[in-house]
């Protein structure tokens, strides 16, 4: 499905991701464990065309790609600090997203709603983002996978239970076991970056650590 | 997709007020300051009025192109729209449209209170004015929204924009200030034509360049 070779990456003097191989297929989750620093967010950033590469090829379904917007379509990040327009209301935020990633019309609101709802936020829809929390940006970062989980083949999660109370971690972990069950009619398939080695093993398929610009 | 993008930039500014309101409290204060400061006599104001009009919006685009950038820049909303599947052109294309319609909408305020205070006549040949008025803004946003895209993840981006932007909009400020010294004084279309094709040769160019560059300078 998605296929890397040989990606390197530096800042400056720095190697970040040194020739890294690394390959992911249909309905496989992958947890990437890394010391801070390693380069894991950096990684994941360079697979949405947020941060370049300087070496190296990625592969979509075999074909090589030079970040199209059909390909970006297919996959969504979900970062670590998680952006949203401050000033927008959760619901302006996720209309505004839903627009951009050209969900069907019919409905917006009601998905929105209903996604709010999954991850405990339907109180605050109307709340601008600037008073969130940090544990209500992320149910609300999560909540952009769910409103979109129709159109993304493959989920980035940088960190994703940072910040999250019990209940929210609860219902992060329900969420990643139901994308795993559906695989076998949707296709989805999950790269998650932490430094939490238990949550990662329990949440993923297989492990892979990042160490010295490598992927093992 | 550039409408979507377009009224999120003004569902913020109708929010925050932020832009419009500094563009204009600036406009007018430099205004007031000029009418006040200088007892001019009319043939004087004729004279510097033009320069005095286009200095006072290229000091307003440069607020504003400060602020519509850095709107991007808050919790890294860009990321929003740079791992999205929008096409890096459309972005560049709707912080365009965005900013002209900022920028006309002061002009629209400031405008009037310019001609006011200083006691000038508003050109008999206004349509010509404010066709000239409307593709010099074209430019201004065009250059404006190709620089401030490429340095909008750079540190104290908010020097480097007037150090960047007022060399490459000189010609077009030159020829804005001139065409419309010719039309303030009621001078023939023949007499500023060569200023205005030189205007609308820059504004459409640089919107082009900005279309087909955007996609590369906003890259890390």
């Amino acid at each position: 499905m998605l296929r890397i070779e040989k990606l390197s990456k530096s800042f400056g003097q720095k190697i970040i991701l040194d020739e890294v191989n690394f390959e992911i297929n249909i309905n496989e989750s992958i947890g990437l464990l890394g010391k801070n620093g390693s380069g894991k967010s950096t990684f994941l950033k360079i697979l949405v065309d947020l941060v370049n590469y300087q070496n190296g090829s990625i592969f979509y379904n075999e074909k090589k790609i030079k970040m199209e917007t059909s390909y970006k379509s297919k996959i969504l990040y979900l970062g670590h600090q998680p952006t949203f327009y401050p000033s927008l209301t959760a619901k302006e935020n996720l209309l505004f997203i839903s627009k951009i990633y050209k969900i069907d019309e019919n409905q917006i609101i009601k998905k929105i709603v209903n996604s709010l709802d999954i991850v405990g936020l339907s109180n605050s829809i109307n709340l601008p983002v600037s008073v969130f929390s940090s544990g209500m940006l992320r149910k609300l970062s999560i909540s952009k996978a769910i409103l979109l989980e129709n159109i993304w083949e493959i989920l980035l999660l940088d960190e994703p239970n940072d910040g999250l109370d019990i209940e929210g971690q609860e219902m992060l972990s329900n969420l990643i076991l139901s994308w795993k069950n559906k695989k076998s009619n949707n296709n989805k398939s999950l790269l998650i970056v932490s430094h939490n080695e238990n949550w990662i093993k329990n949440h993923t398929d297989q492990v892979m650590h990042l160490t010295k610009g490598k992927i093992n | 997709m550039i409408r979507s993008l377009v009224l999120k930039d003004l569902l913020i500014e109708i929010k925050s007020k932020e832009i419009i309101s500094s563009m204009i409290a600036f406009g007018i204060s430099v205004i007031l300051l000029f009418a006040f400061s200088f007892r001019a006599s009319p043939s004087q104001v004729y004279f510097f009025a033009p320069g005095l009009l286009w200095m006072i919006f290229i000091f307003i685009s440069i607020i504003l192109l400060n602020r519509i950038f850095n709107l991007e820049m808050e919790n890294k909303s860009y990321e929003i729209l740079f791992s999205s599947p929008l096409d890096k052109s459309t972005i560049f294309l709707s912080k365009c449209i965005s900013s002209l319609i900022f920028l006309i909408f002061s002009q629209i305020i400031i405008t009037p209170i310019f001609f006011l205070f200083l006691q000038i006549n508003f050109p008999e040949n206004l349509l010509f004015f404010l066709i000239i008025i409307f593709f010099v803004d074209l430019g201004i946003c065009s250059i404006g929204s190709i620089i401030s895209g490429s340095i909008m993840k750079i540190r104290s981006n908010e020097i480097l924009l007037p150090i960047l932007f007022f060399p490459m909009i000189t010609p077009l400020i030159i020829s804005a200030v001139k065409s419309t010294d010719l039309i303030f004084n009621n001078h023939p279309f023949v007499d500023w034509k060569i200023w205005f094709q030189l205007i609308l040769s820059f504004s459409v160019i640089f919107l082009f360049s900005g279309y087909l560059l955007y996609p590369h300078v906003t890259n890390e």
